[in-house]
């Protein structure tokens, strides 16, 4: 094998690493539109909004997302709507990362401690400015170590997409495999990208856990 | 219309495919703690290159997508000598990657033990190994049960990507059906609510274990 | 149907409250409390723990809803309102937001915004609420903090503040909205002893400015040297009130003659100790 073979094959691999962060980005943002009104629901007063913002986190974190990337390609069509695969992908992680990051804002609002609240209702915030001023930005702050996390796992999940057409890294590199038979070398090369690029991502993370983590003991016996 | 009367004739394959299913669930669950239990303790309370070693395990097998490991361990393996059937390929795999999170959890586990714990089981004379039955284990089994049973519904549902290097499990088993009927969304559509029921199950299961496990260390302190 | 306070507003009580009950669940927590609040008056309350007092003061900026009586601010009805039929019924959250327009709040804990910056912690209200230019809203800001002597402190955040300088943030945020009254909720029951000093000098400011004040407090040297008035609650009732000097003097009561004895004893302690009163002259 000569070395533009393997050059036209770093080439599609690179072009493959863009579909992936591509589709990962569309699925996060997706997510987060999707998360917003479901963390209402399972937040607001009423008890139909609950059970059904409950159900919505239930299912989409209770079924394989490899089965519900399936589904949705299949069922999109079934109700008539026609989207190209990367459309359909990006929706499926879409939907399922939705109900991640959902949890993840309950979880930023409920740390929030009553007094914000107050403190805004005092100085005569409507619900609504105490909503977008006070709560949101620090529910947001407060999930955002976790939101990362999740970024990492849709960057991983979406290598999922590969069956459903979609002609990300995963598949890229199995469409070379399959013609040059180098599966050593082709198959740890997008690990390493993968790797590469959620290290880059945890990076951000790591320098707000690691400053928790500085100032705790370490483990001795 | 939705029709369900497809599943009538298939369901041994199902069972079969369902009962493999819980397997590697199990093994998968078992070989990550495996790995996950000794090297968390490393991780916390090893020495310096050991802890590096480890956190390099944790950190690429975090960082990469479990299908890009199954391609790198079964396509890729033969190239230096593995060669492994689809099966145990797929539930090393599986092992590996989960592992990789239980080392983390237990490690975390271990730290958020206060060091004052320790140091006054040693003042009252308990062995470095003592310490760890009695004082550490204890307390660290609380903690990380709640991480410890996500990561095992992660695992049940991850099983599902085994489908792609034709490991006969139930996704396997539905999309093998598809195929034979051209029906694509009723099966996938109670694949869905297959998978969603078992989690949820596993999930009821793993609070009242927390409940217990929480219980007994009250009542009995 | 003419408000009396458009004939004489000087005159005319700030606040007025009359009858108000408070039901926890079947605890009732308020008994029947009236009280008014003059203008440029300093009214401090003080009572044991758990009394009422932070309830009463909620209620006065309708942060707890009540089931019985009535508190008006500048004449007009807070948080309900009479329907056609003379029912009393919850009012609109705006009409709420514009009674309670003229009426700030200082918090135990302070409750600063912890993403937003000294500076945006004062100003955000005005932008936000009273709709001012960010400039002008800035400016107000940076006047009302340099009253409090945090003119050098506008970027911090408030983590990376002391208790005693979140405490004055707190105020000058209360401030900034040009309040006609302030209520503070034990403003310096959280700070260490040694930080109570600024913040209190800070209130006492105010008070020689002219500010119409609401001070819960455990301060009594504090209440006797700037309240106009005092009012003692037990037990959810007003016991009774008067000027300082009258009430820590001759208290007309059992149970304030035995709250201030538990106070002076406790004050015995620090005035016994030169160590603690003189700076270490013992030593
Ligand atoms: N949110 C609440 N729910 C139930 N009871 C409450 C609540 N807040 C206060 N209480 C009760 O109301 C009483 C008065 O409380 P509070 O006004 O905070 O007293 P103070 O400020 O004088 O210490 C106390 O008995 C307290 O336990
Ligand atoms: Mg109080």
């Amino acid at each position: 094998m000569d070395h533009s073979a393997y050059l036209t094959g770093l080439r599609l691999i690179a072009t493959g690493a863009g579909v992936t962060v591509a589709i990962s980005l569309c699925a996060i943002a997706i997510g987060f539109a999707i998360a917003l009104p479901v963390c209402a629901a399972n937040m607001s007063g009423s008890r139909i909004a609950r059970l059904l913002g409950h159900f919505y986190v239930s299912f989409f974190r209770g079924v394989p997302l490899l089965v519900l990337l399936l589904l949705i390609y299949y069922l999109l069509p079934f109700v008539g709507l026609e989207l190209p695969s990367f459309a359909a992908a990006a929706l499926g992680l879409g939907v399922c990362t939705a109900a991640y990051q959902a949890e993840n804002l309950r979880g930023g609002f409920l740390i929030i401690p009553a007094g914000q609240r107050e403190a805004a209702l005092a100085f005569s915030y409507s619900r609504y400015q105490s909503w977008r001023h006070i709560l949101l930005p620090q529910a947001i702050r407060a999930a955002m170590p976790m939101m990362v996390n999740e970024m990492i796992a849709i960057l991983k999940a979406s290598s999922l997409v590969s069956v459903v057409g979609v002609a990300d890294m995963t598949r890229v590199a199995q469409n070379i495999v399959a013609r040059d038979v180098q599966p050593l070398l082709w198959y740890p090369a997008i690990a390493f990208i993968y790797l590469a690029i959620n290290l880059t991502l945890a990076h951000f993370s790591h320098r707000s856990v690691g400053r928790l983590r500085r100032g705790r003991p370490e483990f001795r016996l | 219309m939705i029709d369900f009367s497809i599943f009538t004739d298939a369901w041994p394959s199902l069972l079969s495919g369902f009962l493999l299913t819980v397997e590697i669930w199990l093994a998968g669950c078992a070989l990550a703690m495996a790995i996950g239990a000794p090297l968390g303790f490393l991780l916390a309370a090893g020495r310096r290159p050991t802890k590096a070693l480890v956190r390099a395990y944790v950190e690429f097998f975090r960082g990469t997508p479990l299908l890009v490991q199954l391609f790198v361990l079964y396509y890729a393996g033969p190239s230096i000598g593995i060669t492994l059937d689809a099966l145990p390929a797929g539930i090393i795999g599986l092992g590996l990657y989960g592992g990789a999170y239980c080392t983390e959890i237990v490690c975390a586990g271990l730290e958020a033990i206060p060091p004052g714990q320790i140091g006054a089981a040693r003042a009252f004379g308990y062995s470095r190994s003592q310490t760890l039955r009695h004082i550490v284990v204890p307390q660290m089994l609380v903690l990380v049960l709640p991480p410890l049973v996500n990561i095992a519904i992660f695992v049940l549902k991850d099983t599902a990507i085994l489908s792609i290097i034709t490991v006969p499990e139930l996704t396997f088993q539905v999309t093998g059906l598809t195929l034979d009927t051209f029906a694509f969304v009723e099966p996938y559509l109670a694949l869905s609510v297959g998978y969603w029921v078992l989690v949820e199950l596993t999930a009821s299961l793993g609070r009242r274990a927390e409940i217990r496990a929480a219980r007994y260390l009250e009542t009995s302190a | 149907m003419t408000t009396p306070t458009s004939a004489a507003p000087d005159r005319e009580p700030l606040v007025v409250v009359r009858n108000l009950s408070k039901w926890y669940g079947a605890h009732q927590v308020l008994h029947n409390v009236s009280m008014e609040v003059n203008r440029s008056e300093v009214l401090c309350i003080i009572g044991p723990s758990g009394s009422g007092k932070s309830t009463l003061l909620r209620c006065v900026n309708f942060l707890e809803d009540f089931a019985e009586g009535e508190v008006r601010v500048g004449g007009r009805l807070l948080g309900y309102r009479e329907d056609l039929k003379g029912r009393r019924v919850p009012d609109s959250r705006e009409n709420v937001a514009r009674v309670r327009r003229g009426i700030s709040m200082v918090f135990q804990q302070f409750n600063l915004w912890p993403h937003l910056s000294v500076l945006e912690n004062v100003a955000q209200p005005l932008v936000v609420v009273q709709r001012k230019p960010r400039a002008e809203a800035e400016a107000k800001a940076r006047q009302v903090l340099d009253r409090v002597g945090l003119a050098a402190k506008l970027d911090a955040y408030p983590n990376q503040l002391s208790g005693g300088q979140q405490q004055r943030v707190g105020i000058a945020r209360a401030l900034a909205i040009d309040p006609e009254l302030i209520l503070f909720d034990e403003p310096t029951s959280a700070l260490d002893p040694e930080l109570v000093g600024e913040v209190l000098q800070v209130i006492k400011r105010l008070a020689d400015d002219g500010l119409t004040m609401v001070v819960v407090t455990h301060e009594m040297g504090f209440a006797a040297q700037v309240a106009d008035r005092v009012i003692f609650i037990d037990h959810g009732a007003i016991v009774e009130q008067g000027p300082p000097q009258t009430l820590f003097r001759n208290p007309g009561s059992e149970r304030l003659a035995q709250f201030l004895e538990t106070w002076v004893e406790r004050n015995q302690i620090f005035t016994d100790a030169p160590s603690v009163a003189d700076g270490g002259k013992v030593l």
